[in-house]
């Protein structure tokens, strides 16, 4: 063992790592008898209660970057974290006000469903399922880096095997258990994060007489009242507004919170599911900003950038600050929970795309239960080979404009379009076809021309667009020319079709 | 929108798909209208933090800036919009849901 400051704990963060993994593939075992089905596969069987589901679309949002990295950019730069914690939250109302009861009325098992049954033919679902596909895998190899270089810090296992354990991990609980493991590692995973996080909220507050002002207070006389506002991290007040944009819409769409909505039991649980996140979410984060400036106080900048640069220890130091080995233990393992939940939600929403969606089109004939369960199957082994290799081949690289594309895609891609079609019914398919197509190209030609590509990446000085996140222009110009181009192909028989959309939406299916 | 006698089979389709209509429109009004609010408060914030920042970095009291404060209550305030569309869904949409089932 080494002399950094968590290796007196890898013995218990072990320990309770192994916890988890026996107790998650407990359940995957529990679950195999569950998935037989595709219903059973693909979404648990459309089973789960309005709080279950809630925790896990929670669960599979808040990734590491949510847990740690947050928390993190609170500890050592101080007010900027908040800005990314505020728009998580802001982005669940919105699936809830526009999405989520009317895509789980609309569709069978994903938002391809939706655009198929508002538009009788398969391209739109087509264009919908590549870009989520695209969304998936860039969300895939950030998340396989950051769990490379996280597990190398917590547990001091080297990048390349940290990889491995998680990608094999991740595939036991998608192959065997399918939605329904994956749902309940998320769910149990939630329960576990949101119980340390209130535990070391306890613990900190002692260190402050019991006084979250103190908190803040104190974090302003060490490092000056500067870290209470908002700092240098978004210079360009454009750019400010467009990341608003682009966070609150690209969160509210991400192609594994959405599959969540087909998980639950019916539309009305849908909803109710949406609320339970929004507050589970928003408490959380809440819990998170405190730790963040505890952190500051207790841990300080220097010492948690000198354990990792991106900030990522703020959290487990505290731990370890406040509550001793045992309690950084139990935080890492929960941070490796998290790795592994998270990766595994992103398998299972793109198998489900690719045997659901792209599968009976590629082969142009309706396909049985059977196949398309072997072709998921196929799909998740590919997935998680894919996302090891991606794993390694990105390994130390700034993925700046991967984290941009994972939010700013869906948010002009899936958004206006699914948006359109719950709520419009002068959408057309050439005009839902155009707004996917704008949304998909605008975004990726605009973060390669953007600071974060040219400047960051490339190293040239200035950009050919100005800003770091495209929203403010991609998604508009998505909306306006899925709405052009309805107007110019309008058709009197699929405005006339729109009320049996709206008795869907009401109904559901199962009436 | 009752055109036709509700004796007949096709009228009475049609007077359920007006009803539904009905309720789906006010749907459209109350989730556009939260979500202009959502829209409204935190892309309005970030424009704070864009062109207020002074403004932000007030302290209301030691330790509580006016940026913190308004960051918690941004936070909150997606807790009670998400609940008014439960609660206003639970009382207009769940009911509505229910007649068209049975009426189906």
């Amino acid at each position: 063992m080494n002399a950094s400051p968590s290796a007196g704990a890898s013995g218990g963060a072990i320990a309770f790592f192994l916890l988890f993994v026996l107790i998650s593939l407990g359940m995957t075992a529990w679950a195999v008898r569950r998935v037989k089905t595709a219903e059973g596969f693909f979404v648990a069987g459309h089973s789960i209660g309005a709080l279950a589901n809630g925790m896990a679309i929670a669960g599979d949002f808040i990734a590491a970057a949510g847990f740690l990295g947050i928390a993190g950019l609170v500890a050592t730069v101080g007010f900027d974290g908040l800005i990314y914690a505020i728009g998580s939250v802001m982005a669940f109302p919105v699936v809830l006000f526009a999405l989520a009861e009317p895509l789980r009325n609309l569709g069978k098992y994903t938002i391809g469903d939706v655009l198929t049954y508002r538009f009788r033919t398969a391209e739109p679902k087509l264009l919908a399922a590549l870009s989520s596909l695209v969304t998936i895998l860039t969300y895939l190899i950030v998340q396989m880096v950051g769990a490379g270089t996280l597990v190398h810090v917590l547990f001091s296992i080297p990048y390349e095997p940290a990889l491995l354990v998680v990608g094999a991990i991740m595939l036991a609980y998608v192959f065997f258990g399918g939605m329904v493991a994956t749902t309940w590692v998320q769910i149990v995973k939630c329960a576990l994060m949101v119980f340390t996080s209130a535990l070391m909220v306890v613990l900190a507050l002692r260190f402050f007489g019991w006084n979250v002002l103190a908190v803040f207070h104190q974090a302003s006389l060490s490092q000056g009242p500067t870290v209470l506002a908002p700092g240098r991290g978004v210079a360009n007040p454009i750019d400010a507004i467009s990341l608003a944009v682009t966070l609150l819409f690209g969160v509210a769409s991400l192609p594994h919170v959405l599959m969540r909505v087909f998980t639950a039991r019916n539309g009305q649980a849908a909803r109710t599911s949406l609320f339970y996140t929004t507050c589970i979410i928003a408490v959380f984060q809440l819990m998170t900003f405190m730790l963040g400036f505890a952190a500051m106080v207790l841990v300080g900048p220097g010492s948690i950038r000198a354990a990792d640069r991106g900030g990522n220890m703020a959290i487990p130091l505290l731990a370890e600050h406040v509550g001793g080995a045992p309690l950084l233990g139990f935080v890492a393992a929960i941070a490796f929970a998290t790795l592994a939940a998270v990766v595994s939600g992103l398998v299972i929403t793109g198998a489900v795309t690719i045997s659901h969606d792209l599968w009976p089109s590629l082969r142009r004939r309706k396909i049985g239960e059977r196949e398309q369960l072997v072709v998921a199957k196929a799909a998740i082994v590919l997935l998680c080979v894919a996302a090891i290799l991606l794993g390694l081949a990105f390994k130390g690289q700034n993925l700046g404009y991967l984290v941009g594309l994972s939010t700013a895609l869906p948010a002009a891609a899936n958004f206006p379009v699914l948006v359109l079609a719950v709520f419009w019914r002068g959408l057309t398919k050439a005009g839902a076809i155009a707004g996917i197509l704008v949304g998909l190209v605008l975004t990726v030609v605009l973060i390669v021309l953007s600071p974060v590509v040219q400047v960051d990446v490339l190293h040239y000085t200035a950009a050919f667009f100005p800003l770091r996140n495209p929203g403010i222009v991609s998604i508009p110009a998505a909306f306006l020319a899925s709405v052009v181009v309805s107007l110019l192909s309008a058709d009197a028989a699929e405005r006339e079709r729109y009320h049996d959309v709206e008795r869907r939406i009401l109904v559901g299916t199962n009436v | 929108m009752r055109t036709t006698p509700p004796e007949d089979l096709q009228g009475s389709r049609m007077d359920d798909l007006a009803l539904i209509a009905t309720v789906m429109r006010s749907q459209r009004r109350v989730a556009t209208a939260l979500l202009i609010v959502v829209f409204v408060l935190y892309t309005g914030f970030m424009a704070l933090v864009g062109y207020g920042r002074a403004a932000l970095a007030q302290q209301i009291a030691e330790g509580l800036s006016v940026a913190l404060v308004l960051g918690a209550l941004l936070i909150v305030a997606a807790c009670v919009l998400a609940w008014i569309y439960v609660t206003w869904a639970g009382r207009h949409l769940d009911p509505a849901a229910a007649d068209a089932r049975r009426d189906a």
